[in-house]
């Protein structure tokens, strides 16, 4: 680590300080603004309200009592600004005499939604009001409470408008999070995650041992339990300071913290089912004969049936999964167990806490296979009878710390342990769901190579495909250190200095004379492979404001940010173990690789914020950044930013309307990036292992040409809209329209196979990629009466995206199923359309050469089908509580539309695996029939009849809280409060989508998997919170 | 100071910091990768010779190469697999977008391009032994006589070596045979026989497999006289191998037959019955091409890995056995060839039953030398249609698996004016449908990122 250059930047900016204190001194006799700030309803005190002396740098939080002390404030008139989640903001004037203490209280009024809250930039904290754009905020702090959250993606599936997560489907799998659409061809359109100040290690897809397509993503490490709250910033014109890489949003997650007051326990603990409701397909083999030789049987195609080519005889069809015998779907199993502490004085807060889980997925060893291994004297390890599973520890520790009226420190750190069980599946010839959808329409299938029965599995069984045990084991350890120094009434200084550091153990093991038979895995194999990812920020920032006018307030901030990731991986395994070996050393064959991936970005930014009379806000910025990846011809790059908020209704001029509380336009214009990959510029050779003549000898390979004119894509965003509050603040409005356009898209330029590169494509700076949209939130206290209340917040949002242009001379980029031509979207779905006509009314479809015969008539050409990804998606929470809040019932409705799925799996199952029913079944729809004869008997062989409609509308949750009463806790539990909830997600859906689940995906990328792959399973949790 | 000052002196101090520090800052080191300055040495030179050595063994039996896939559009192979773009080849019906036919092609053209920088390093770096530069343009040469042979007409040669892309523009096969042979003279002038291989590669070796590449260059531009000339001299036992190891990769005939068992040897008969014009490689039970219905660790396997095609699996090559890339049988078989075009029909049947009264050794399964029993002799045949009728089968067992399949089939049409629904597979295709009408393989899709390139000219033989 490049301590010493660190060193020079911490001296500079020790430097600045010093200059800052000089300043201090110099400044004249200063006061004390004190008071307490109180619920207008309850008359209750406030905590944790932060009370700001306006147009200055000087600001604390309120004590349990709902006090609050700001000392060292400049002399005269000044106005004192209160905020807190959940009231109006309220701003009081004060006249502040030096040397004296000034008292000045505030009773807050409550609100449904704040629009004054405040929210954290990349220059610190700041009043959402002030902001030009959007930032959308999950308070995210009692959700796992009151609602079925696992994961970090449950925290913000369906929660805010323009984020789609499409989640991971097994247990410990991650999702798939995109923001304002897809903006990148070839690089990474996931978002940058930023935990309490510091850059946090995301990867999607994260493990070196394939199963197929389902990994864990380093986002899911984090436990739901320890957030306090969530926001979403959404493109360039927001993201532009936290500079390259942030094109594609930012989530940036703050850790609950401790607040003043006594020790205050939380113990909780969840119970609860991982069942499946998935409706499986069934098989189906249709028996016939030829013509020529009516004795021998044969399987016949419906197709076949229509041209007279076999003669249908019988019908059989078998779901593996509906006998109890065969299945290996189950019921898994959550636990949680958790307690966190926290406390403190005005000086020092503290929040702690613990949590252990364990998950099993719904994957089991099916009885017939127990029953095998257990006749062949096999003892069945827990790990192959339930190969899905998941262990947490997570620990955290938080400090807040007032050192001093101008100094705050606080410290985060959390340490997770992390214990991973995956099975093959997905994209696998031996994962699980190639077996189980691949079988034929009988469970009377013959035996497998290893001579026991299939019951009704295409090649393996789950008694051997379980037996490959793939683990991934996690230690992660996350601390920042965050100071906020004031050393004048108008300077503000910040430093924000982390890690995270995560250590991953991949490990795959298939025993001797174990797994399925393919290839030589049962000879044995053992994998071993230890990663590190390591994120180092630094964060330093320093902001000056002054009042040039009465009217008029100026913020200027400096800002330098550095960012260094490192992953580093060793691999090591071997093939052919020995009887009960379960090492890499101890295999005949050995096999070792390494890999390193090094980025590191140095930013600068300056920002000009303006106050015009508290109601107008203009904001200027730029950053420039320098990356480790861009190419030796490209040295910086720069993202402007520029914003408008304007607060019209407290204008005088603006008409007063009873059922308007307030309106507010907003806009903002930005720049930002996403980096190309650490060696994408690079022109390099790769060392290999070369038999020549008998002998292994080391050997130059040709690669990578390189690209010596790289630079970042850029992308720029326009967003516009307005946040309004109507009827005494019952309901809340937001609406933002986007307009994004990714310029200098970086492209993997597929390389001409002549030029015999190493390596397949280059990235270049090709392209264009536009996405634009509307985004709307309403959210509404409908009733609030003593035995009932309502409230809905419902998100919605529309997505268009283009692909503008390719580039230059660049061809259509054409996939077998994906294209990205100019004028469409990205990842767009295209094939030959076809037509289907049963002209002879035999109820089956035909295709012949013969057009005149033939029930199917294929385009000549792929035309577009639609988009991979949802143009609209809506998010609808509903609560209502009754008996005086004691009881809550809510719920969570998740609809996605306007795109196309690709049921891949039920593609193979008719193309290969010969068991889909539109093959077979002579009673199956004619539209799936049509579809089959156009994938099998037509020369263009068009999978267009399975790119559906996957739209969907899902009962994404439901929850039940009771609050036990005070004396209920107090008797029973010997506690001060006490909830019980019961949930459930995943409950039901509504869907077109003719595959096992529109959301069936593997992976985490930019088109859905629906390729034999697990559909989401279904959640019922029992928690219990007691509060001490 | 006032605060605007202030800020001034903080923006300038932090930026002057940065300035200085950046470098430090933004470092880094790729230590899994190898920066071109590294083989500016004789050392580098060398493991560039070598890497293009394991690039020529990806266009053999190193990886599923076009010796497979051309073997898999001919009847060599079925497909036994799962996957559209393996069916696609095996029903002579590719699609320019098949991913496999264009893994096949990127490797002719990383180990051609691999040669010409390997033998820019070595001229300049290490000059001697002599032979090793003859060596790589052999490779050179291989590849495109390879390319020629499979693919389409109308194929570029481009070239990555430089600080730019050259792109090729599209050449005829015929062209793209002369440039192997020019290739083959060119490795010839830079190859000495005193090179015993002890410190690179072998003189005598690189100068009969430059013999050999040189008479199958002139056999594709019809020259059969020029052909046999060529190979004058070369023993029948002589082999360039490519050779495999488990630790730098297996033998990929081995792989996907006998191991994954998503490719099985070809036969004459299938479910759907007869298969016109296929050779039949499993039911002649032809002492040349042994096969079994057995996995790669030496099971029963009926069916492959689709679970329906029926299995059989070669028993030449085992999992690191190597494979003869030029061999003494190749120089006999165009021999023979340049007989049957000189009329000598008894000359060219006297070669073909020297080979099968004393079969040479043609691979080696697991280790142990694979050479077939002796066969009785054949008798000669009356016309030149006849001749040429037992030459290439003949030749199609002696070669199996060594990727001249497609280019002789292709020749029989070219060069011997037959159709070639009478020489390609054809009628029913097993798993649906009917063969289609490819004599080739096309050059795929990514192709036309180069500029000059706008599609195959022809798909003609």
């Amino acid at each position: 680590m490049p301590i010493p250059a660190f060193g020079k930047v911490v001296t500079t900016l020790t430097a600045v300080a010093m200059l800052a204190s000089h300043a201090t001194l110099a400044q004249g006799q200063q006061a004390t603004v004190t008071g307490r700030v109180t619920s207008q309803l309850s008359n209750e005190p406030l905590v944790d309200a932060r009370v700001i002396v306006v147009g200055t740098s000087l600001f604390t939080s309120t004590s349990l009592d709902g006090r609050y002390t700001i000392r060292n404030v400049p002399s005269g008139s000044l106005e004192v600004r209160v905020l807190r989640v959940g009231f109006q903001e309220l701003k009081k004037p004060v006249t502040v005499v030096p040397g004296q203490t000034a008292t000045l209280d505030f009773a807050m009024a409550d609100v449904v939604v704040q629009l004054g809250e405040l929210v954290t930039t990349a220059t610190g904290e700041q009043r959402r009001v002030e902001l030009g754009n959007s930032v959308s905020t999950v308070n995210a702090g009692a959700l796992p409470t009151t609602a079925p959250i696992a994961t970090v993606a449950d925290l913000i599936t369906a929660r805010t408008p323009g984020v789609q997560v499409l989640p991971g489907n097994m247990t410990g799998t991650g999702a798939r999070v995109r923001i304002r659409g897809t903006s990148s061809l070839s690089l990474s359109n996931d978002p940058i995650y930023v935990i309490d100040g510091v850059r946090m290690t995301s990867n999607t897809n994260s493990s070196s041992v394939d199963v197929g397509g389902s990994f864990p993503s380093r986002v899911n490490d984090l436990s739901p339990e320890e957030i306090d709250n969530i926001e979403i910033v959404k493109g360039p014109s927001a993201a532009t300071l936290y500079g390259t890489d942030a094109a594609n949003g930012v989530i940036v997650i703050t850790t609950k913290r401790g607040r003043s007051g006594a020790p205050h326990w939380n113990l909780f603990t969840e119970q609860g089912a991982v069942t499946d409701r998935n409706t499986y397909p069934t098989a189906y083999t249709l028996w016939g004969h030829t013509p020529a030789n009516p004795t021998r049987a044969a399987q016949c195609s419906l197709g076949s049936v229509a041209s007279g080519a076999c003669i249908k005889d019988s019908l059989q069809s078998f779901s593996l999964f509906k006998d109890a015998n065969t299945t290996p779907v189950g019921t898994g199993y959550r636990q949680q167990y958790g307690a966190n502490l926290s406390g403190g004085t005005e000086i020092i807060r503290y929040f702690t806490s613990a949590e252990w889980e364990n998950e099993t997925g719904v994957l089991k060893i099916p009885r017939f296979d127990v029953n095998r291994l257990n006749a062949q004297g096999v003892d069945i390890l827990g790990e192959w009878m339930h190969p899905n599973a998941l262990q947490k520890t997570s620990v955290r520790a938080n400090l807040n710390a007032t050192v001093s009226p101008t100094l705050d420190l606080a410290l985060s750190t959390g340490y997770i342990k992390h214990d991973q069980r995956l099975p093959q599946a997905d994209n696998n010839t031996t994962g699980i769901w190639s077996s189980a959808y691949g079988g034929p329409g009988t469970p009377n299938n013959g035996n497998t190579s290893l001579g026991f029965p299939k019951m009704g599995y295409r090649v393996f069984t789950p008694g051997d495909i379980f037996q490959e045990t793939v683990t991934q084991g996690i230690n992660r350890f996350i601390a920042s250190a965050n100071a906020n120094w004031r050393p004048t009434s108008w300077m503000q200084n910040r430093a924000n200095i982390g890690t995270d550091i995560t250590d991953r153990v991949d490990t795959d093991l298939c025993r001797f004379d174990n797994c399925s038979d393919f290839g030589s895995n049962r000879l044995g194999f053992a994998v071993d492979n230890r990663t590190n990812l390591r994120n180092f920020t630094v964060d330093l920032g320093s902001t000056s404001s002054f009042n040039p006018r009465a009217w008029l307030n100026s913020k200027t901030t400096l800002g330098v940010q550095y960012v260094n990731y490192r992953f580093d991986e060793n691999e090591a395994a071997s093939s052919q173990l020995p009887p009960g070996a379960q090492t890499v050393t101890a295999g005949a064959v050995p096999f070792a690789a390494e890999q390193t991936n090094l980025s590191k970005t140095l930013g600068l930014f300056v920002e000009e914020a303006a106050a015009i009379r508290d109601r107008l806000f203009l904001t200027a910025a730029v950053r420039t950044d320098q990356n480790s990846a861009f190419g030796t011809n490209f040295q910086r790059v720069y993202y402007p930013k520029a914003s408008l908020s304007y607060v019209i209704s407290d204008e005088d001029y603006f008409p007063k309307f009873s059922w308007l509380g307030q309106l507010r336009l907003r806009a903002a214009y930005g720049a930002s990036g996403t980096q190309p990959g650490p060696t994408d510029a690079l022109r390099f050779f790769l060392a290999s292992t070369a038999n020549v003549d008998r002998t292994d000898s080391p050997s130059i390979l040709t690669n990578a040409l390189g690209n010596a004119a790289l630079k970042p894509e850029r992308a720029t965003e326009f967003e516009s809209g307005f946040d309004s509050r109507f009827f005494g603040s019952r309901v809340d409005l937001e609406v933002t329209y986007y307009n994004k356009l990714t310029k200098d898209a970086l492209i993997n330029h597929v390389l001409a196979p002549s030029t015999g590169a190493g390596v397949d494509s280059r990235l270049e700076n090709l392209g264009s990629v536009k996405n634009a949209g509307w985004e709307g939130l309403v959210s509404a206290q409908l009733l609030d009466r003593r035995s009932l209340g309502i409230d809905i917040t419902l998100n919605a949002s529309t997505n268009t995206n283009k692909l503008v242009t390719l580039g230059s001379g660049i061809p259509n980029i054409v996939g077998s199923l994906i294209q990205q031509r100019p004028g469409y979207p990205l990842n767009g779905w295209w094939q030959r359309k076809y037509t289907y006509q049963d002209k002879n009314g035999d109820g089956l479809i035909r295709y012949s050469t013969d057009p005149t015969v033939s029930e199917v008539v294929v385009a000549d050409s792929a035309t577009f089908l639609g988009s991979s990804i949802p143009k609209y998606e809506a998010g609808l929470t509903t609560g209502f509580d009754f008996f005086n809040k004691q009881l809550r019932l809510t719920s969570l409705i998740d609809y996605k539309g306007g795109f196309l799925g690709d049921n891949d799996t039920e593609r193979i199952r008719c193309q290969n695996r010969n068991n889909c029913r539109g093959l077979s079944d002579p009673s199956a729809p004619l539209w799936e029939k049509a579809r089959v004869v156009a994938l099998r008997d037509t020369p263009a062989r068009t999978q267009a009849g399975f790119i559906e409609d996957a739209s969907f509308l899902r009962f994404r949750e439901l929850a039940l809280t009771y609050t036990m009463p005070q004396s209920f806790a107090r008797r029973f539990l010997r506690g001060q409060s006490s909830t019980l909830t019961l949930a459930g997600r995943n409950l039901g859906k509504i869907t077109n989508y003719s595959g096992i689940d529109p959301e069936s995906n593997y992976g985490q990328n930019d088109v859905q998997n629906d390729f034999q792959t697990a559909p989401p399973s279904t959640y019922f949790i029992l928690r219990l919170n007691v509060g001490y | 100071m006032s605060k605007t000052s202030l800020s001034v002196a903080i923006a300038a101090l932090m930026l002057l910091g940065c300035d200085s520090v950046k470098n430090t800052l933004l470092e880094t080191q790729h230590p899994d990768q190898i920066d071109p300055t590294s083989l500016a040495s004789a050392a580098g030179a060398e493991a560039l010779r070598v890497g293009t050595l394991q690039r020529l063994s990806n266009t053999t039996a190193g990886d599923e190469s076009v010796w497979l896939l051309g073997g898999l559009l001919t009847d060599e192979w079925r497909s036994g697999d799962t996957f559209n773009e393996r069916d696609q080849t095996d029903q002579r019906n590719i699609q320019t977008s098949n991913a496999n036919i264009d893994t096949a092609y990127v490797s002719l053209h990383r180990a051609r391009n691999s040669a010409m920088l390997a033998i820019q390093y070595l001229k300049k770096y290490k000059p001697k032994p002599l032979s090793n530069i003859g060596q790589m343009y052999v490779v050179k040469g291989y590849a495109e006589l390879e390319s020629a042979e499979d693919f389409c007409n109308g194929q570029p040669f481009s070239n990555s070596t430089g600080d730019a892309i050259a792109f090729g523009s599209p050449v005829s096969a015929a062209e793209a045979f002369a440039m192997a042979s020019a290739d083959a003279d060119s490795a010839l002038a830079n190859v000495s026989l005193s090179d015993n291989g002890a410190n690179g590669a072998d003189g005598t070796i690189v100068t009969y497999g430059a013999k050999v590449l040189k008479a199958r260059a002139q056999l594709g531009l019809g020259n059969y006289s020029a052909a046999a000339t060529a190979v004058a001299g070369v023993p029948t036992d002589f082999t360039w191998l490519a050779t495999f190891s488990l630790t730098a990769g297996d033998n990929q005939i081995w792989a996907l037959n006998n191991s994954a068992k998503r490719w099985s040897v070809g036969d004459s008969t299938d479910a759907s019955g007869q298969i016109a014009n296929a050779i039949p490689f499993v039911s002649s039970n032809d002492p040349r091409v042994p096969s079994a219905q057995v996995d790669g660790a030496g099971n029963p396997a009926a069916v492959s890995f689709d679970t329906k095609t029926p299995f059989f699996a070669q028993q030449i090559w085992g999992r690191d056995d190597p494979v003869a890339i030029f061999s003494g049988v190749d120089a006999r078989l165009i021999e023979a060839e340049g007989l049957v075009n000189a009329n000598d029909f008894a000359g060219a049947t006297a070669i073909l039953n020297a080979l099968r009264a004393a079969p040479p050794t043609l691979g080696s399964s697991d280790g142990v030398d694979f050479t077939p029993a002796p066969m009785p002799p054949l008798a000669t045949p009356t016309t030149k249609d006849a001749a040429v009728d037992q030459l290439f089968r003949e030749k199609a067992f002696w070669t199996f698996g060594r990727g001249e399949r497609l280019g002789d089939l292709r020749r029989l049409v070219r060069q011997y004016q037959r159709a070639p629904d009478a020489v390609f597979p054809t009628g029913t295709f097993f798993k649906g449908g009917s063969y289609g009408s490819d004599v080739n393989l096309p050059v795929t899709d990514p192709e036309l990122n180069n500029p000059n390139f706008h599609g195959c000219t022809d798909r003609k033989a």
